[in-house]
């Protein structure tokens, strides 16, 4: 049994079906990454991952426990498993680097401020970014906002994790160092699911490819030859 | 030229100070109660059903093109014919706070329309609650952006709040009046109100900025 079990997702907007019966399935620790042309529906069904985008239908079974997609508890459900990192990041310029961890362990879970703190400084640390936890995100380079981005979601403790366009804003050296973490986090059990256009980080990191096109999921390539599904193989060789 | 007298009114400065705390206590209470209201009708305009934008827009258009003393005169003459009788006190200060929601309406308004919309996706993505993201996230963003527009409008509100004697509220202003007609030293007592005015606007408006990094600061 998969630990995400996706099926027949349909999310239109007015009269436009921005994704089309979309089903998904993904084992615990694996990295998915969504590819397809802009428009296909890759950000919408992530944004759906994680309840921010109503569907007209659709049902989910995250680790055995099934979640009807239409229903109003389902933003909760999924948020309570689930985190993403945008690609503009959404990181809070009215707060510092650490205040951004620590809101959500302490209002929504209200873990100890003392002990979230704690976590935070140790995460920051291991991200290489202990000196910016009393700075606002709005001086931190690209990279280090992604890097914060990251460990915002991590605090919230979810068993997956959504990304978007996670290494656009990065240089060469940090995009190896953002799949390295990622690989860590999946090797530790994380369920990644990323949406990319990067097509080298893709094909590198991924244990599963999904090409969606207009809204419908035209391939999935699995293991180890996932980027060599032809249909795969082809969006990616126009890609690079 | 008359020569100014101001010792027979400073003989009474604990009596206007009296009077100070008065309009302290109208401008902070009313700025505070129209604060909440104008959180109210920004989010209703924001987010709220077609018939509740409406109701804002209207609220706005009577309470900003009619002159506020009009409204407090109404709501001190209304009100009793509806059986509900209060003091003037607080029909002034209900006045006072029914007016500034309209004005501080359209402030939050702008400051909420500065919030960058992935703040709200991003809120909610952290598991906050409509509630939780308004008070932690939108309204504290905002703020920063609107802090100076509000901070104008509580000056205007604590020097407006002199109207408050004219329905026989002893704020400094109707204390002045008192001392003005028992000592006869009109020119002095109005002056020496100007600077009790002016001090107390320099204090409040500090207090005010303290507050908003307080405020900041527990986001």
């Amino acid at each position: 049994m998969p630990y995400l079990d996706l099926r027949g997702v349909t999310v239109r907007q007015d009269t436009h079906e921005i994704l089309r019966d979309v089903g998904l399935q993904v084992g615990r620790g694996e990295i998915v990454s969504l590819i397809g042309p802009s428009g296909s529906g890759k950000s919408t069904l992530l944004r759906t991952l994680i309840g921010l985008q109503p569907v007209v239908s659709g049902s989910l079974t995250l680790d055995g426990v099934a979640i009807d997609m239409t229903a109003a508890s389902a933003p909760r459900a999924l948020r309570a498993r689930a985190a993403i990192v945008f690609q503009q990041f959404g990181l809070f310029d009215h707060m510092s680097v650490l205040r951004n961890l620590t809101l959500a362990p302490t209002v929504v879970a209200g873990r100890p401020r003392a002990e979230v703190e704690e976590a935070a400084r140790h995460r920051l640390r291991m991200l290489g970014l202990a000196d910016k936890a009393e700075i606002r995100p709005s001086r931190l380079s690209g990279g280090q906002k992604q890097r914060v981005a990251i460990a915002r979601a991590l605090m919230t403790q979810p068993d997956l994790l959504l990304l978007d366009e996670p290494t656009s804003a990065l240089d060469p050296r940090l995009v190896s160092e953002v799949t390295a973490l990622l690989r860590d986090l999946a090797r530790a059990g994380m369920t990644i699911i990323q949406v990319s256009h990067g097509m080298e980080s893709v094909a590198a990191l991924s244990d599963r490819i999904v090409l969606l096109e207009d809204g419908r999921v035209r391939a999935v390539g699995a293991g180890a030859r996932a980027a060599a599904e032809p249909s795969i193989a082809a969006f990616m060789n126009a890609h690079r | 030229m008359t020569a100014l007298h101001f010792q027979p009114v400073l003989q009474r400065l604990p009596f206007l100070l009296g009077g100070v705390a008065t309009t302290v206590l109208l401008s902070v209470a009313s700025f505070g109660a129209g604060l909440f209201l104008a959180g109210g009708l920004a989010v209703l305009r924001a987010e709220g059903p077609k018939a509740g934008r409406r109701f804002g827009t209207i609220y706005s258009t009577i309470m900003t093109n009619t002159p506020q003393l009009s409204q407090i005169f109404a709501i001190f003459y209304c009100l009793p014919l509806l059986g509900v009788i209060v003091s003037p006190f607080a029909s002034v200060f209900i006045g006072m706070a029914l007016n500034a929601a309209a004005y501080l309406a359209d402030i939050l308004t702008t400051g909420l329309g500065r919030v960058p919309p992935l703040y709200h996706d991003a809120a909610a993505s952290l598991g906050l609650t409509r509630r939780q993201a308004y008070m932690r996230v939108i309204f504290p963003h905002a703020l920063q952006t609107m802090a100076p527009a509000l901070a104008n409008h509580f000056q205007i509100m604590i020097l407006g709040s002199s109207m408050a004697s004219i329905f026989g509220v002893e704020d400094l202003t109707g204390r002045a009046y008192d001392v003005g007609s028992t000592t006869f030293r009109i020119l002095e007592v109005m002056l020496v109100t100007g600077v009790l005015y002016a001090l107390l606007s320099i204090a409040l408006t500090g207090l005010f900025a303290l507050g908003r990094r307080l405020f900041e600061g527990a986001a």
